[in-house]
């Protein structure tokens, strides 16, 4: 075999490796994922066989390559070549992992991570040259020397500047990918956001229809036979449909309004229910301008009401209070109906006030059902509002 | 003069009865109002004790519905229905009772039900109410239990299902997890438990009751179990048991 037609042979095996190189490069993350589990053990064996290929395919190019070639050694140059390769990898690759894992957690920039990188694996490359380029003398040169140590660390700088671009390439390239799947999830959080306008414009509506048919029933009574009491529900039906009617296009209200349209709502009741019905609201002083979910009180009284009224021949009392507390805001409705049983099934008012908080206060507030020392309701909401929020 | 129906007005609100009553001044040649009642508890009383021959019943009460004081009663009088809803099954009851209003409360419209009760109304007699266990299953149609209530002390949480992503069984106890890692403990019974969740709920294990729409990951483990990778934060991982695999293999059409 002629030199000619072995370097033919070399150049074609050094481009297949390159081929084969370039390609687990661009499956690095998703190469022998489905056999190995532990993702670093995993990255350590693709990079070494990325670099396994990729030395084989510049070795062509490389000074002890020819020196090899004369000298009729090659086989001895290969193993040195893939063994260094192999060190160096492992080396390089863990090192600048750990790098890039504390840079990340610093929260440094893209650009200056990168350059930091580069430069680690550069200076790597550099110094590890040396003990490979000494012990590769054993076999070049039959014992340790430091022979031609000027060309291997000259070679380890093209290397680590080679791999650390790549490296940078990729990030970047994955960055963008990630830029651009993070556009998508914003542009999914603001669909959904849209789709929580709309869940709560459906719950808005639904101020009860049969509570207004009984109260125009009461009225037709109450026309003939008490006129002011007539007059007085009349106007507080006004007052309550106004609310429902005439809201804007804001998911939330104050504290003011809430318990505004909540005190009118109870007023119609109390009249209803003629001295069966009572109650007391109490505002810390500095509550009125906190932003809550629209109609989220009045559901919660509505119940209160309702279970209020069972016990027959009691007067029902409902005690509504909104205070300040370490924790955020709290909205307290108790009343003196019969307990809440262990077994509670939620129905309308109680999912609806969840599913208010749920989706303009998501994870930051809590609901609880207390019995002792009196039976109520607590919304607890965390994280406070005082200004319209642009929604 | 033909004989009067004694006649006993029930509903919730005072100003309700009182229009009944007074609007039936104009019919007291047909009834005789003997009574009034607020609740279904009062009514039952007072129509075992007064024996009328009609009673003005509203539906929606807070103690017990109109149904169920019908239900309730072993003499049953004619019924005039009052009522605020139009949607519930009208039809049906209209084959027991001798009419319905709604309310607001129309003057014509109740002399048609006194017309009405002229013609079919009986003296005397209890009325036959076909139907009415189907009427009162359709109106308290189930409420459909969205979340499980957990007793802590004196409180009650009441966890949504939708935010459970497992539940598993500890000694006496069994710790309820949400998606967010919250646990709450309940001294009852995985098994109790179980017939209170939704059947998006399966048992996996002895220990373990897992939501199936927060699996994220099955993956298949030695001697047919399985590993179920969840989707709340922690991407807690839970193995089934053996005695469990049938269950949940059918479940899940593996």
């Amino acid at each position: 075999m002629t030199q000619f037609e072995l370097l033919v042979i070399v150049v074609l095996f050094s481009s297949l490796m390159l081929v084969t190189g370039m390609y687990l490069l661009s499956k690095f993350n998703v190469f022998l994922s489905r056999y190995i589990r532990h993702e670093h053990l995993r990255k350590n064996i693709v990079v070494v066989l990325i670099s396994i290929c990729l030395i084989l395919a510049v070795a062509p190019i490389t000074l002890q390559f020819y020196e090899a070639m004369v000298r009729n050694i090659l086989h001895i140059f290969y193993e040195v070549e893939i063994l260094g390769a192999i060190f160096e990898s492992l080396f390089v690759f863990n090192i600048a992992w750990l790098i890039a894992k504390y840079l990340r957690q610093k929260g440094i920039s893209f650009r200056k991570r990168m350059t930091v990188i580069l430069a680690t694996v550069v200076i790597c490359m550099m110094l590890l040259s040396i003990p490979i380029n000494y012990v590769g003398n054993i076999f070049y040169e039959g014992g340790p020397s430091f022979k031609n140590i000027q060309f291997s660390i000259l070679f380890a700088f093209y290397t680590g500047c080679m791999i650390g671009l790549v490296y940078v390439t990729m990030s970047y390239v994955d960055l963008a990918r990630k830029r651009k799947l993070d556009e998508k999830e914003l542009e999914v959080a603001r669909l959904q956001q849209l789709k929580a306008k709309a869940e709560l414009d459906a719950l808005h509506s639904k101020i009860n229809p049969h509570f207004l048919y009984n109260a125009l029933n009461s009225i037709a009574d109450l026309a003939v036979t008490d006129g002011k009491r007539a007059r007085k529900m009349t106007i507080a039906l006004a007052d309550l449909f106004r609310f429902s009617i005439n809201y804007s296009d804001h998911n939330y209200s104050t504290i003011k309004e809430e318990v505004e349209m909540t005190e009118v709502y109870l007023e119609i009741e109390k009249i209803r229910f003629e001295d069966q019905l009572n109650y007391s609201i109490y505002l810390d002083k500095d509550v009125n301008h906190y932003l809550v979910p629209r109609f989220l009180l009045q559901p919660v009284v509505e119940n209160a009401v309702k279970h209020g009224l069972k016990t027959t021949g009691k007067m029902t009392e409902i005690n509504i209070t909104v205070k300040n507390a370490s924790d955020g805001l709290n909205i307290i409705v108790a009343d003196n109906g019969p307990a809440f049983p262990d077994e509670l099934i939620p129905g309308y008012g109680v999912k609806s006030m969840y599913d208010k908080l749920d989706l303009l206060f998501p994870g930051n507030y809590e609901i609880h059902f207390t019995n002792q020392p009196e039976k109520r309701v607590t919304m607890n909401i965390h994280k406070l509002m005082k200004n319209e929020p642009a929604i | 003069m033909s004989q009067l129906f004694k006649t006993i007005v029930i509903d919730d609100e005072p100003a309700a009865r009182r229009l009944m009553k007074n609007l039936l001044q104009e019919h007291s040649d047909v009834v005789e109002i003997i009574g009034e009642a607020s609740n279904g508890k009062e009514a039952l009383e007072k129509i075992e004790k007064l024996k009328p021959d009609l009673i003005f019943l509203d539906i929606q009460m807070p103690d017990l519905t109109g149904f169920e004081v019908i239900d309730q009663l072993d003499e049953k009088p004619n019924i005039i229905f009052t009522t605020a809803y139009e949607q519930y099954a009208i039809k049906a009851f209209e084959t027991f009772s001798i009419d319905y209003l709604l309310k607001p409360i129309k003057e014509e419209r109740l002399a048609q039900s006194i017309e009405k009760l002229k013609k079919f109304g009986r003296f005397n007699q209890s009325i036959d109410v076909n139907g009415l266990q189907e009427i009162i299953r359709q109106f308290q149609a189930p409420k459909k239990a969205t979340a499980l209530p957990i007793k802590t002390g004196d409180r009650i949480n009441l966890i949504r299902f939708e935010n459970i992503a497992y539940l598993e069984a500890q000694d006496k106890y069994v710790c309820v997890f949400t998606l967010e890692g919250q646990k709450y403990l309940t001294d009852q019974s995985l098994a109790v438990l179980s017939e209170r969740l939704p059947s998006v709920f399966c048992r996996i294990h002895r220990s373990y009751i897992i939501n199936k729409e927060k699996i994220r990951e099955m993956h298949r483990h030695f001697s047919g179990r399985y590993l179920f990778i969840m989707d709340d934060k922690a991407s807690t991982r839970l193995t089934s048991g053996r005695t469990y695999q049938d269950v949940f293999r059918s479940e899940f059409g593996l």
